[in-house]
């Protein structure tokens, strides 16, 4: 255009006389211009609506128009053209017209030629620089609008009747509207319903306040309304632009939904935090190495007895110790601070109302380099577990001493059960003997000289104390049977009861050739004793099916839970009223007639069993047969 | 060798009923010729190494000691050790006649050397049985050669 030099500047030149138009066009050819003429005021406006000149040259007077006419039409046409208004010399009254009418300035006919061009030169370099401002504003406004329309944050302005003028993207993304959507609408309906009422009274309170921008969260947070309904929390500030007597308010949103979410959770994790350390009493304290001023936790406050408002500082801190735990305390400190040496101690500490407390400290060195600058840590409330350690060592204690002492007392006793054993069997044996011996003495040499009678009592007399001797013997027997240690291997209950088989049968006679062996699980038990629970109860069996014409007895096993073993037989049996006797030491439900026996046999497989952790039971009725089961743990031998 | 007057048996025994049910077990079995009774652990030594009562015994072949546990003044643990320690009566037999095998002393004579134990039953006639296999037993096994 104008600035460009190729194209010079294009000036019309309107007059109705032709030398006049002649003239002037020569002269702005000469200064370098393009002249274009016009004759008319008709014509003028034509060129100046087709050609678009830079300047207008225009005399007042025209045959068809008054100049102020055209004036008037060119400036409606283009209120920017430059118009130069000529008229005629002394006519000062249309100069000043002109003037007011919007001309650029104006010439005096007879017209000085250097005059006029420099008029219109000044002309089109003001038209010039005007217009370079104009594109300037232009890109400008464009630029700034460009930046408003595509920020981030929603940028909404509404009229003074609150209906929306501007909608940019972020609004657009925030709010999820099209701008055209909303453009002219009334801002409440980017609000939830609520707070419309509350937000127009604001608005009008912020129109009538002498500031000019306000922030919104203020008095609490504020929240937006999405197309699809949905709110979301914002926060943003709001301006407001006068311009003569509109007033423009904008409004400035950020969706603040994420960073609340994220604020939330993180208060509910420091809430968190503070909930647990004050249940485990425990908590954080750091100090700078430098100043020696510190900051603890809520918790480390409470611990001191202190208020967590108030400041505190290593010094501060290490005032809470006294004697042996201020000596460590200290010396853990110096040497955390100057060679970095972190510390972990359980001291005693006076809290700042007078209480004792134990707790646990554990400092790290914090390094910027190589030099330490802070110290930060935990410090642990521990003085209930304290407590409890102590009571729990005195308990420990008394019950090692309690345990001494039982001990002390079982092995006195069991001396003293030994020697009882030592006794019985040595000092009551002897008279036993000697009443045994004698009357056989008496039998064999004075046997002839007794009658029948006098033998049958002699008899009594030994076989009492041969009955007696065997009761002692089984007593004895029973009661070792628990002193002995069990010595627990894994036993071939199948071989076991073979082996006592073959040891029965001289005495079984004929019931062992009958004896049926089922399969039998493995044990886990003292070999010594299993066994002697199987001559008892083997034993028992041919006794009491010995005198049936066909014993049947039978050994069987199986395992569930742990390894069941029973022995079967079809004889005496016995009555389950007295099941209550069947186990006890020298009880015995038969007559020493019918099946002779001291009664220590089944109490001695109970004891055995039961010192196994196992069972014993049994089934039987009169003179139809017994079972006798046991049951021992599995053990490691069924795993 | 004169039988007669050569001791070949001690029987160390407090219990006079005792000692006369081995006696007579033994002299059952033909075994009671040369035995002599003593009543305590003392008397056992005595006459054994020759000292007190005994001082002066002529030299003899004992052959077998039949030792009971339980003795007054030195008790049969006592005495077994005192014989398995002398040269002189080291190689002779003991058996240890006991009312019972419970207690450690059976355990504690076997460690010191005992050659067997018998335990006294009550029945008369095992127990003569018995006390005659143990001193015929060892009676023949320890035979001096001719």
């Amino acid at each position: 255009m104008d600035s460009t030099p190729s194209a010079p500047a294009k000036v019309l030149v309107v007059d109705d006389l032709e030398e006049a138009r002649w003239v002037l066009s020569n002269l702005i050819q000469l200064a370098g211009f393009a002249p274009v003429a016009a004759a008319s005021g008709a014509e003028a406006l034509a060129r100046i609506r087709h050609e678009a000149p830079d300047v207008v040259l225009l005399d007042v007077r025209l045959p068809d128009m008054d100049g102020f006419e055209v004036l008037a039409r060119a400036k409606a046409h283009d209120k920017a053209l430059p118009v130069i208004m000529v008229t005629a010399y002394g006519e000062t009254r249309d100069a000043v017209r002109a003037i007011r009418a919007g001309a650029y300035d104006y010439v005096s006919k007879p017209f000085n030629n250097e005059d006029v061009v420099l008029t219109v030169r000044r002309a089109l370099e003001e038209q010039a620089a005007r217009r370079k401002a104009e594109q300037e504003l232009k890109e400008a406004q464009e630029r700034f609008r460009n930046i408003l329309m595509l920020a981030a944050d929603a940028i909404i302005s509404v009229d003074e009747d609150q209906r929306i003028v501007i909608f940019n993207k972020g609004a657009e993304q925030i709010f999820g509207y099209r701008a055209e959507e909303v453009i002219g609408k009334p801002l409440e309906l980017l609000l939830p319903a609520r707070y419309a009422e509350a937000h127009r009274r604001n608005i009008e309170a912020f129109s009538r306040a002498p500031e000019t921008v306000r922030e919104m969260n203020k008095h609490g947070e504020i929240y937006g309304r999405r197309k699809d309904g949905t709110e979301f929390c914002a926060e943003g500030g709001i301006s407001k632009l006068i311009q003569g007597s509109t007033t423009t308010f904008t409004v400035i949103l950020r969706d603040i939904t994420g960073r609340r979410r994220a604020e939330k959770a993180l208060r509910e994790k420091d809430e968190l935090l503070t909930m647990v350390g004050a249940m485990a009493h425990v908590g954080g304290w750091e100090f700078d190495v430098r100043t020696g001023k510190g900051t603890w936790t809520e918790e480390v406050a409470r611990i001191h007895d202190m208020d967590p408002k108030e400041e505190t500082g290593v010094e501060k801190g290490l005032a809470f110790y006294q004697g042996k735990s201020r000596e460590k305390i200290n010396t853990a400190v110096r040497e955390v601070m100057e060679q970095g040496k972190p510390y972990d101690l359980e001291l005693e500490m006076v809290t700042a109302k007078g209480n004792r407390k134990w707790v646990r400290t554990v400092g790290q060195p914090v390094r910027e380099g190589a030099a330490v600058v802070k110290v930060t840590g935990s410090f642990q409330d521990i003085t209930d577990r304290k407590r409890a350690e102590d009571e729990i060592r005195a308990l420990n204690a008394t019950l090692e001493r309690r345990v001494a002492e039982r001990t002390a007392e079982l092995e006195a006793a069991n001396k003293e059960l030994e020697s009882f054993s030592y006794s019985v069997s040595h000092d009551l044996r002897a008279p036993l003997r000697a009443l045994d011996g004698y009357s056989r003495m008496l039998e064999e040499d004075y046997g002839d000289k007794l009658d029948e009678e006098g033998r049958r009592l002699l008899g009594v007399v030994r076989d009492s104390s041969q009955n007696m001797g065997a009761l002692i013997d089984d007593l004895l027997a029973f009661s070792r049977l628990g002193r002995k240690a069990i010595t627990a291997i894994e036993v071939d209950m199948n071989a076991l009861v073979r082996e006592v088989l073959n040891e029965l049968r001289p005495v079984a006679g004929e019931s062992a050739q009958r004896c049926v062996i089922e399969p039998l699980p493995a044990a886990w038990c003292d070999r010594a004793l299993l066994r002697q629970v199987w001559v008892n109860l083997l034993s028992n069996a041919f006794k009491f099916a010995g005198k049936r014409e066909q014993p049947v007895i039978k050994v069987a096993g199986h395992h569930a839970g742990e390894n069941v073993y029973s022995v079967s037989d079809n004889g005496a049996g016995f009555d389950m009223q007295y099941y209550d006797k069947l186990f006890g030491v020298f009880q015995r439900l038969h007559s020493n007639d019918e099946f002779p026996g001291t009664g220590a046999g089944l109490a001695i497989v109970r004891r055995v069993v039961t010192r196994h952790g196992g069972r014993v039971w049994a089934e039987g009725k009169v003179n139809e047969g017994a079972t006798f089961y046991f049951a021992l743990p599995k053990g490691a031998a069924n795993g | 060798m004169d039988e007669l007057q050569q001791v070949e048996i001690l029987l160390v025994e407090d219990n006079q009923t005792d000692a006369e049910l081995t006696l007579r077990a033994l002299k059952k079995h033909n075994l009671a010729n040369n035995v002599v009774w003593v009543k305590d652990g003392a008397e056992a030594l005595d006459f054994m190494f020759r000292t007190g009562a005994y001082a002066g015994r002529p030299d003899d072949n004992l052959r077998l000691i039949l030792l009971d546990l339980k003795l007054p003044k030195v008790d049969g643990i006592e005495l077994l050790k005192r014989i398995k320690a002398d040269e002189r009566t080291r190689v002779i037999p003991v058996v240890m006649v006991t009312s019972s095998a419970e207690g450690h002393d059976v355990i504690e004579s076997y460690k010191l050397g005992v050659n067997s134990y018998v335990v006294k039953p009550v029945d008369f006639d095992q127990f003569s049985e018995t006390v005659a296999k143990a001193g015929f037993y060892w009676m023949l096994m320890n035979k001096t050669p001719d």
